[in-house]
């Protein structure tokens, strides 16, 4: 069998629904931000495909472009979420809800 | 003044621009200019960077009145666009950079811990926006959304050592990153369905394939993704936490310069590649106005902390200037630039007050305020300034910016948003004057007077941005004449 745009596409959204689902169900920041990057990676499993069955390689200049942020975001984030951690001696997201009214 | 602006930005407007003249290019250089002067500085004393970098926004901001209007041109391929709309929120963006580094000054001067990054990080940040008022294709508009979207995590959890800005800058990585990811997946479809992921091109393929499902799909995931990035309800619940847990310049910053930057896309796109399916962009507008407006009064109705007061109030002029966006109309376009300039001096105004008194009132809850009118009195006058605008009360120009909008929906037919609209502008009315009646009328609770003075540059800026706000509402018919002119070019 030869896969065909649809069979990247249905792939893509599984891992999206997948990565939306972990970022709405568990309650480890560190297992939700690597829910979010699957997330990423869906799109850009999606527009290599686009890029590879439409014959435009805008969508693979994309793919290095989210690449590359997703790399940056997630210095930022581990940096913020290990500076977390060490005050609180937890990344769940339950006990670390101090901001109410 | 236009002298030393057009040594700056060599070109007026007879003269083609080049790439190296364009504001953010500039912008950038001096964010990294300031990064060297950094590191080659002997002592860690933050003063002159602060300085330096204050000085640079105003030289910024006095140059920005040396650039070439009246002109329509495209850099890069047709990625980055220079008109009208892009000066005026180029301009808002340098106005919210300036306030902005100003209050972490003060903050600083409070003792708070500093550190330079954090008055070098808002000029990324501001040429980010810059590049996002310009946008003319999708990698571009990722890339600079992301570019802004991790200065203000940095920015948002700036305080290490504070509890309450690293939760703060949790929740904003978490909402960030998933704004991001429905954004992008948007994107992916759209460029699946339209071929391009150019504006112009892509508003060409969209006319003739508009009934695809997977193309309101695609639509519905951008707009999603820009509403978290706006705070429209229902998108809108990290922001309070946020603006309530942030540093308080940068809670300023978020509320004003980042949801105008998320406004300046929404308006690219509209205008742009979702042109052709402007019926259904317009139904999902209403839905985020309708509710924005609705959550964000009515939430703010039970806070007891001025910052998250100020949180839910983001939310609903989110709200009333996404219904002014979705009346859709050339009139409704201006009511909207002209509410959100209101919007952005009212705002830096309160902000500033909060974070000049913290250190002295101890915190940012409402009962802190108690008293400050009889010990501070111009400074709770500076305040309420700031409130009654944002209320809208009629000599002020927070009103005529919601009356703007009022008219321009109500000529579109919308009867029902505008009662909805006007319902909440009076609800509203409860939460800001309740702050104003805390500071004339309630005791301090410890019988304490607030007591030590702030700086003349500080109490500067903030007389400044009141006068504005002031004078914007007394010339609403100039201001409105100005804005038209920019924009359409004459």
């Amino acid at each position: 069998m030869i896969p065909t745009l649809d069979h990247y596409l249905v792939l893509s959204a599984l891992v999206f629904c997948i990565g939306l689902a972990g970022v709405v169900m568990r309650r480890s920041l560190i297992v939700i931000y690597m829910s979010l990057e699957l997330m990423l990676t869906a799109s850009i499993i999606a527009l290599a495909a686009f890029s590879r069955f439409n014959q435009s390689l805008d969508g693979q200049v994309l793919v290095f472009f989210i690449i590359t942020v997703a790399a940056a975001e997630v210095a930022v984030g581990l940096a913020i979420i290990v500076a977390l951690f060490r005050q609180r001696k937890t990344s769940h997201t339950d006990e670390i809800a101090w901001l109410k009214f | 003044m236009n002298t030393v602006a057009t040594t700056l930005f060599l070109q007026k407007s007879q003269e083609p621009m080049q790439w190296w003249n364009l504001p953010e290019v500039w912008w950038i250089f001096v964010g990294i200019l300031l990064l060297l002067l950094e590191m080659l500085r002997p002592r860690r004393n933050s003063a002159s960077i602060a300085k330096a970098s204050i000085f640079a926004f105003a030289v910024m901001l006095i140059a920005s009145l040396g650039w070439p209007t009246g002109l329509e041109t495209t850099f890069f391929g047709g990625a980055y666009q220079w008109d009208g709309l892009a000066i005026f929120f180029k301009r808002i963006f340098l106005i919210a950079g300036l306030a902005t580094t100003w209050m972490m000054r003060k903050c600083e001067a409070q003792g708070i811990q500093g550190r330079d990054e954090f008055y070098i990080l808002p000029w990324f940040a501001v040429a980010a926006m810059g590049f996002v008022s310009s946008v003319g294709d999708f990698v571009t508009g990722f890339v600079s959304i992301e570019l802004l979207t991790v200065c203000s995590y940095i920015m948002v959890a700036f305080y290490r050592s504070d509890r309450f800005s690293l939760e703060a800058g949790a929740k904003y990585l978490v909402i960030g990153a998933l704004s991001t990811a429905f954004l992008v997946f948007g994107i992916t479809i759209l460029f699946g369905t339209g071929g391009s992921l150019r504006f112009d091109q892509l508003a060409n393929s969209l006319a003739s394939g508009h009934q695809d499902p997977a193309v309101t799909m695609g639509v519905v995931l951008v707009l999603v993704g820009v509403g978290f990035k706006l705070a429209a309800a229902p998108f809108h619940w990290w922001a309070p936490d946020v603006y309530h847990g942030a540093p308080t310049p940068v809670s300023a910053f978020l509320a004003v310069a980042s949801k105008a930057a998320a406004v300046v896309f929404l308006l690219r796109l509209l205008i742009g590649p979702f042109a052709p399916l402007w019926t259904q962009c317009q139904q999902v507008l209403l839905a985020l106005a309708g509710a924005s407006l609705l959550v964000g009064n009515l939430g703010a109705l039970s806070q007891r902390d001025v910052k998250r007061v100020m949180g839910y109030s983001s939310v609903s002029h989110a709200g009333f200037i996404l219904l002014g966006i979705s009346a859709g109309s050339q009139p409704a376009m201006l009511s909207v630039c002209y509410y959100l300039l209101a919007y952005t001096l009212a705002t830096l105004l309160v902000f500033g007050v909060i974070c000049g008194m913290i250190d002295k009132t101890g915190g940012s809850l409402m009962r802190q305020f108690n008293g400050l009118a009889q010990s501070r009195p111009g400074v709770a006058w500076l305040m309420t300034i700031g409130m009654l605008s944002l209320a809208g009360i009629p000599p002020l120009s927070g009103f005529f910016g919601k009356w703007f909008i009022f008219a321009s929906v109500w000529q579109e037919g919308m009867y029902v948003m505008v009662f909805l609209a006007g319902f909440t502008a009076v609800a509203s009315l409860f939460y800001y004057l309740a702050i104003v009646r805390h500071m004339f009328f309630e005791k301090p609770a410890d019988g304490r007077a607030i007591s030590s003075g702030l700086s003349f540059g500080y109490q500067l800026l903030l007389v400044v941005l009141a006068v504005a706000t002031v004078a914007v509402g007394l010339v609403p018919g100039a201001v409105q004449r100005a804005i038209y002119a920019l924009i359409f070019n004459l």
